[in-house]
């Protein structure tokens, strides 16, 4: 019997269930960097900024926004792929890497602003945990837009005969995944800040 | 007349693109519980507010845009097993943190 090689005994796709498997190893890495600046959340020197005095709010809801706008187009990009409508795939894939690189510019000005007003990584806990959060959540960003820009390069340089319904659907997952790790930063570590 | 398959995909785009609009919504609304000075100054409101919001916006991507609903019973216990080991984590060090 003609077995396919890349469904696994569980009877799932094995790129799949692997990308589900790394989701839940990033879990625990993200619910470690959330604990731990919740726990440092009052580490801050006397004379030192801290996070209520350089967090820009109105900033970040905007990038929460382009990110939340960049998951659309994601789903929208793996609907026109399954479709085979290549346009379309191409285009929403270079929205969800232009979404990502407009996230990263919003983190760029972001650091340099804290940095500015001597909020560096060195300052205090509080601030070491906040940048190895949001850089370590950063860097997720920069994978998953060189990821989506690859795919999105290879489907133009290939054309009509490439259609990666499971890789554009396993690259997707990871999407999202880094748009929810969002949701709970924007709340957890921009608003909850304040209280 | 539209074909069944045709039909199901302009649903399935519908479907994301109001789910997108509720998404912003309820951003903007974190983004107004946190400027209005009343609620802010109140953790009794703001806590449970924005948490419930942060949920649904979590519910919702994890639901509908990584399809997870229609997903087979192992990678559902796979997520919620591992979230829910992220809590036991998150509990551990928060009770077990000398800071």
């Amino acid at each position: 019997m003609s077995h396919s090689p890349t469904i696994s005994n569980t009877g799932l796709d094995n790129r799949k269930l692997g990308m589900w498997i790394l989701i839940v190893s990033e879990c625990f890495l993200f619910g470690t960097l959330i604990t731990n600046f919740l726990l440092h959340k009052q580490s801050i020197l006397p004379g030192t900024p801290g996070g209520t005095d350089v967090f820009d709010i109105e900033i970040t809801t905007w990038s929460t926004f382009v990110l939340l706008m960049s998951s659309v187009a994601m789903v929208l990009a793996l609907q026109a792929c399954r479709q085979h409508r290549l346009r379309g795939f191409q285009t929403w894939t270079f929205v969800v890497a232009l979404g990502g690189l407009i996230f990263l510019g919003f983190q760029y000005y972001e650091f340099s602003h804290f940095l500015h007003n001597d909020f560096g990584f060195t300052t205090h806990l509080f601030a070491s945990s906040f940048f190895l959060l949001t850089g370590c959540h950063g860097l997720h960003v920069f994978v998953g837009t060189l990821w989506l820009s690859t795919i999105g390069i290879t489907s133009l340089i290939e054309g009509d005969k490439w259609f990666p319904g499971d890789m554009v659907e396993t690259a997707g997952l990871y999407w999202h995944f880094v748009d929810v790790v969002w949701i709970i930063i924007f709340t957890v570590v921009y608003l909850y800040i304040y209280l | 007349m539209v074909p069944k398959a045709e039909n199901k995909v302009t649903s399935a785009t519908k479907k994301y693109l109001i789910i997108c609009v509720v998404l912003v919504v309820l951003t903007l609304i974190e983004y107004l519980i946190f400027k209005i000075d009343s609620i802010r100054s109140n953790a009794l409101v703001m806590y449970p507010s924005l948490g419930i919001l942060s949920l649904v916006k979590l519910y919702l991507v994890v639901g509908s845009y990584m399809h997870l609903d229609g997903e087979p019973r192992i990678l559902k216990m796979l997520f919620f097993g591992g979230v829910g080991l992220t809590l036991l984590i998150f509990i551990i060090l928060t009770l077990t943190s000398p800071v």
